[in-house]
């Protein structure tokens, strides 16, 4: 029997507004606690939420990016429950009339996969709880709970997808592509470590070719893309193992340890909660007007997805997409020259130089490229790394047009000496005079073309061996 | 020597403006009038020495946040807590040059029609001790009644301003919704609550509307008047078509002397030249009560969620968090709140939503929809503020029911966003009666100019007989 | 009974209200009458009523993007029945 994973994920990430969701404090990042609060997002008695302009302009931009339906009206709700980081012992969500709805994200690949976006929402952040009294700050075993309500109120916007993700290293692709767009749209820096990034996955197996959704885990607190991989094929494995022998696989919540990744996940049953959803009375609904939505719409860049399609028609599929994950593609795009030859360039030794491809003159560095077979390789380095400077020359770096590429040079000074077995012999002998001998056969073979200091420096290397 | 029992807030002004007295001098005698008088009634809570505005004073109903002065919404829970910020109406009254006297007693979280509920003791009525001022705003009520504070402001969900301001014969208005900020209001029912002036004349009201009115960018819920409020002086009723709905003014449980007050009252307005009619409200007054007592219990169930014990307010300690939520919260609520929340958790929980809270906010459409069709005809709405007139105390205590039918004239034009003004029309058995006047939303100008105009016709004597 | 002990013991939970027995029974009674007088909105075909949003036909009302200023420590935890530095501080979760 062959299965195949069901996997559906909850992201939420944080809109980097300069204040809250529902009040005018600044958004805190690493303020001392309590330091960026007020009567709203403490939750004294008499206050009241306003909600954040550019908030909901954001989730409607972050909607059109994901090709979502804007509601014609949406609402917020309160979803109550109690815990210590719920201040008001509800956290104002929305519910059954989100902002955006219906979209969906082509993770392009070998074969593409849309997945589909089921509904992108507006709510506030949570405050941070501190578990005092034990070693690693875990929940067991603690003696009090320490409350800071700095991030308490931040801007969430939650993306629920279709469990249309089949495999693990789809579903890390696919977080690395919504969040490469988020980032892109500047409303998020979208940084796990940070926190401004957060996301659960829910699996479920069933067999191949089966439209049947079988009970599914929810795992939560993974903290970073790869260790989410590692999780769900772990889950998924474990999964395939009950039902092939015969068992039924139960619906938990698997909670990871961020710290240690060996350690096996705490199951828990968690009770179905009652949310006790109602339309908040507090705030009015939101109609977005056509001409934010027009206009949000007309401020798009083009997503990395249509990107990374259009320049795998020129490149393989992999270079593209890695070119466009690892923002290098704008450049690509700017730089004259053949395709294959600056993809390659920019994939390898302009990466290592860590230069910000947004400063780099392209024309410039696209002559450096044409070049690059007639540069030695430190001085080719060595010119990358300058190519973000404002003062960026090409010429600087060409020198004299001599070819110094190893890997040109050392094939012809190989044949040199194998068509030259007696002068090699003599040469080891000790008759190192004969260098200059096998030197002037190069520049023969090259025209004049080969670098000297290069040429000399292989023959002494392979004279020596 | 100031006569507090009697001196209604423009009186006072025009002390002020004069340079008769200093608000200074008015606020002590105000102070000197509540060591006499307020020992007997607990209108009080809790006084403010310093006079901080040269205005003229005023109380506050204990659910609205002054800052620097305990707000305890008539609750163990809030027992100790004080604001760090005002409340909009307190900045605004602050604004004014209006000195705080004091927050008054009230229903614990506005919950009640008597001040019974409070966990400080009731307030006593200052026209018979024996009985109840009303509620929820009871304190602010008596206050204003017996002179110790010329004006005062209440809130009113269901009838907490309206109808204590009935029992205490002085006059109430419930502001349409959205008029006065709720920033800074301890909230009961969100979509109901609105903050409302109580004084001894229709023309003080309307000063005082003017001071707190307008609107707010801390209450997102709140618009600015389409009209400046007008301080009513015309006698005369001409141009204005008076409806009296049947079911208001037939109710179960209106008593006779109540209803021969509001009858002579309306045949006033005939004198004064109304267009005086009958027509109808078909299910508003009787689903009125059942829609209430399901929206307002579920709103605060939420609300009142985040008295916890974590951050402000009473805290009984506990192993663990949940533990001491559900200790704090059993000793910190009386009776009614806690009915009132679990009452509103059931009608909000899943599987009851649909058949209770939802339906309900249909029958408010409904109620709307009523109300909005007799004003196709009629520009006021009259019937009594309510069915009796002051009751005893520990009457009705028993029986949530039975209390719950005192704001069953209140309660309807409330679902539906709209403003009342109560204005004392007579006695009863020497107890007052309350006359209620409903405009559609944003008349609180015309509700004025009925109320002043009836007020001199009638010339009630706001000062208790047993006071004088 | 509109509502059984059973029902008042689970809502009761849900708003974190510790009730005696004693109180539970008292409360049954009292709601259970309560439950009984509101079901009467049920009486009433709404199918085609839309539920009240709002009293005011208000949309879109949101503010600008500017911080305004926060509280400072000590007053964020003026009201506080227990704090740990700049922490509030409750029992374990």
């Amino acid at each position: 029997m062959n299965w195949e994973p069901v996997i559906g994920l909850e992201i939420h990430i944080h809109l980097k507004t300069r204040t809250k969701m529902f009040c005018r404090c600044e958004v805190a990042y690493s303020e001392p606690e309590n330091t960026r609060t007020c009567p709203v997002c403490l939750a004294y008695p008499g206050s009241l939420p306003v909600p954040n302009a550019k908030a909901v302009e954001w989730t409607i931009k972050l909607g059109l990016a994901l090709d979502c339906r804007i509601a014609e009206r949406a609402i917020f709700h309160r979803k109550n429950y109690f815990y210590p980081d719920n201040p008001k012992a509800y956290q104002i969500s929305q519910y059954d009339e989100p902002l955006c709805l219906d979209g969906r994200l082509v993770v392009p690949g070998e074969s593409d996969t849309e997945v589909g976006i089921v509904r992108a929402h507006l709510e506030e952040d949570a405050a941070k709880n501190v578990h005092l009294g034990t070693a690693e700050g875990r929940i067991s075993g603690a003696s009090a709970t320490l409350v800071d309500f700095n991030r308490a109120g931040t801007p969430l916007v939650e993306i629920v997808t279709q469990p249309d993700l089949r495999s693990a290293d789809e579903a890390r692709r696919f977080l690395q592509l919504l969040r490469q767009t988020v980032v892109e749209l500047g409303i998020s820096d979208a940084e796990m470590e940070k926190g401004s990034l957060r996301f659960d996955v829910n699996v479920s197996v069933r067999p191949e070719g089966s439209d049947e959704l079988r009970t599914r885990t929810e795992l939560k607190n993974l903290n970073s893309f790869a260790f989410a991989a590692r999780a769900i094929e772990r889950e998924v494995e474990r999964q395939i193992g009950i039902y092939e022998s015969g068992g039924e696989v139960e619906q938990e919540t698997l909670h990871f340890d961020p710290g240690k990744e060996s350690a096996p996940p705490l199951r828990s049953k968690e009770e179905a909660q009652d949310y006790r959803y109602f339309p908040e009375p507090d705030l009015v609904p939101i109609e977005p007007p056509a001409e934010l939505v027009e206009r949000a719409r007309s401020e798009l860049p083009e997503p990395p997805g249509a990107r990374i399609h259009r320049l795998a028609g020129e490149l393989d599929h992999a270079t593209a997409a890695d070119l466009v994950t690892s923002g290098r593609d704008s450049l690509y795009e700017r730089v004259p020259g053949d395709r294959r030859a600056v993809a390659n360039v920019l994939m390898n030794q302009f990466a290592t130089t860590g230069v910000d491809p947004g400063a780099v003159d392209a024309d410039e560095l696209g002559k450096l490229i044409e070049a690059r077979s007639r540069i030695p390789r430190d001085r080719f380095l060595e010119a990358l790394g300058k190519s973000g400077d404002p003062s960026f020359a090409a010429d600087a770096y060409l020198g004299d047009g001599l070819v110094a590429d190893t890997s040109e040079l050392e094939p012809i000074v190989d044949r040199i000496l194998e068509a030259n077995p007696g002068q090699v012999e003599s040469y080891r002998g000790g008759k190192e005079g004969l260098l200059g001998f096998f030197v002037g056969q190069v520049m023969r073979e090259t025209q004049g073309k080969a670098d000297p200091k290069v040429v000399n420096q292989l023959l002494r290397e392979k004279l020596s061996a | 020597m100031t006569d507090t029992l009697r001196l209604t807030a423009e009186e006072a002004m025009g002390l002020v403006e004069r340079g008769e007295a200093s608000g200074a001098e008015l606020h002590a005698a105000y102070l000197d009038a509540i060591r006499d008088r307020d020992g007997e009634l607990n209108a009080y809570l809790r006084t403010v020495d310093e006079a901080d505005g040269a205005g003229v004073p005023i109380a506050f109903k204990d659910l609205i946040s002054s800052k620097g002065v305990e707000t305890t919404a008539g609750s163990k829970i809030l027992s100790g807590y004080i604001p760090v910020f005002d409340s909009t109406v307190a900045s605004r009254c602050r604004e004014a040059g209006l000195p705080l006297l004091g927050k008054t007693n009230m229903d614990e979280f506005a919950m009640g029609s008597s001040t019974e509920n409070s966990a400080f003791g009731p307030t006593r009525n200052p026209w018979d001790p024996d009985r109840v001022p009303g509620g929820s705003s009871g304190g602010s009520a008596a206050a204003v009644a017996a002179g110790l504070a010329p004006w005062a402001l209440g809130s009113d969900t269901g009838g907490s301003v309206k109808q204590p301001a009935s029992l205490c014969g002085i006059v109430g208005l419930r502001p349409t919704y959205g008029t006065v900020s709720r920033y800074g209001i301890v909230a009961f029912a969100s979509s109901l609550d609105q903050i409302g002036p109580m004084t001894k004349t229709v023309r003080d009201n309307a000063l005082l509307y003017r001071i707190v009115a307008g609107r707010d960018h801390c209450d997102t819920t709140t618009v600015e008047l389409p009209e400046p409020v007008a301080i009513p002086d015309r006698e005369d009723l001409k141009g204005v078509r008076v409806g009296v709905p049947r079911e208001l003014n037939e109710a179960e449980g209106i008593e006779p002397g109540v209803k021969e007050a509001v009858d002579r009252t309306i045949e006033l307005c005939r004198e004064l030249g109304a267009d005086v009619g009958e027509t109808s409200l078909p299910r508003a007054v009787e689903y009125g009560l059942a829609c209430y007592y399901l929206v307002a219990p579920a709103e605060a169930s939420s609300n009142l969620a985040r008295y916890d014990g974590a951050r402000y307010g009473l805290r009984v300690d506990g192993p663990n968090v949940r533990e001491m939520y559900e200790k704090t919260r059993d000793a910190g609520f009386g009776d009614e709140p806690k009915r009132r929340i679990m009452l509103g958790a059931y009608a909000l929980s899943a599987g009851y939503y649909d058949a209770y809270y939802g339906q309900a906010q249909r029958v408010r459409t409904v109620i709307a929809q009523e109300h909005a069709a007799a004003f196709e005809q009629f520009d006021v709405l009259v019937s009594p503020t309510s069915p009796t007139v002051a009751f005893k105390l520990g009457e009705k205590a028993e029986n949530p029911l039975a209390m719950y039918l005192s704001d069953v004239l209140t309660i309807p034009s409330n679902m539906a966003g709209l403003p009342g003004l109560s204005i004392p029309c007579g006695l009863s058995d020497g107890l007052p009666v309350g006359f209620q006047l409903i405009g559609p939303q944003f008349s609180e100008n015309l509700l004025f100019r009925t109320g002043h105009a009836l007020e001199r016709a009638i010339g009630f004597d706001f000062v208790p007989g047993r006071l004088q | 009974m509109a509502i059984t002990r059973d029902e008042v013991l689970h809502v009761a939970k849900l708003a974190r209200l510790e009730l005696s027995d004693d109180e539970i029974d008292r409360f049954t009674d009292q709601l259970s009458a309560i439950l009984e007088a509101v079901a009467k909105v049920s009486e009433l075909d709404l199918s085609d009523v839309e539920p009240t949003a709002h009293p005011l036909d208000l949309v879109n009302v949101w503010a600008e993007d500017e911080p305004r200023p926060s509280l400072s420590v000590d007053e964020a935890l003026a009201n506080a029945p227990d704090r740990h530095g700049g922490f509030f501080k409750v029992p374990p979760a």
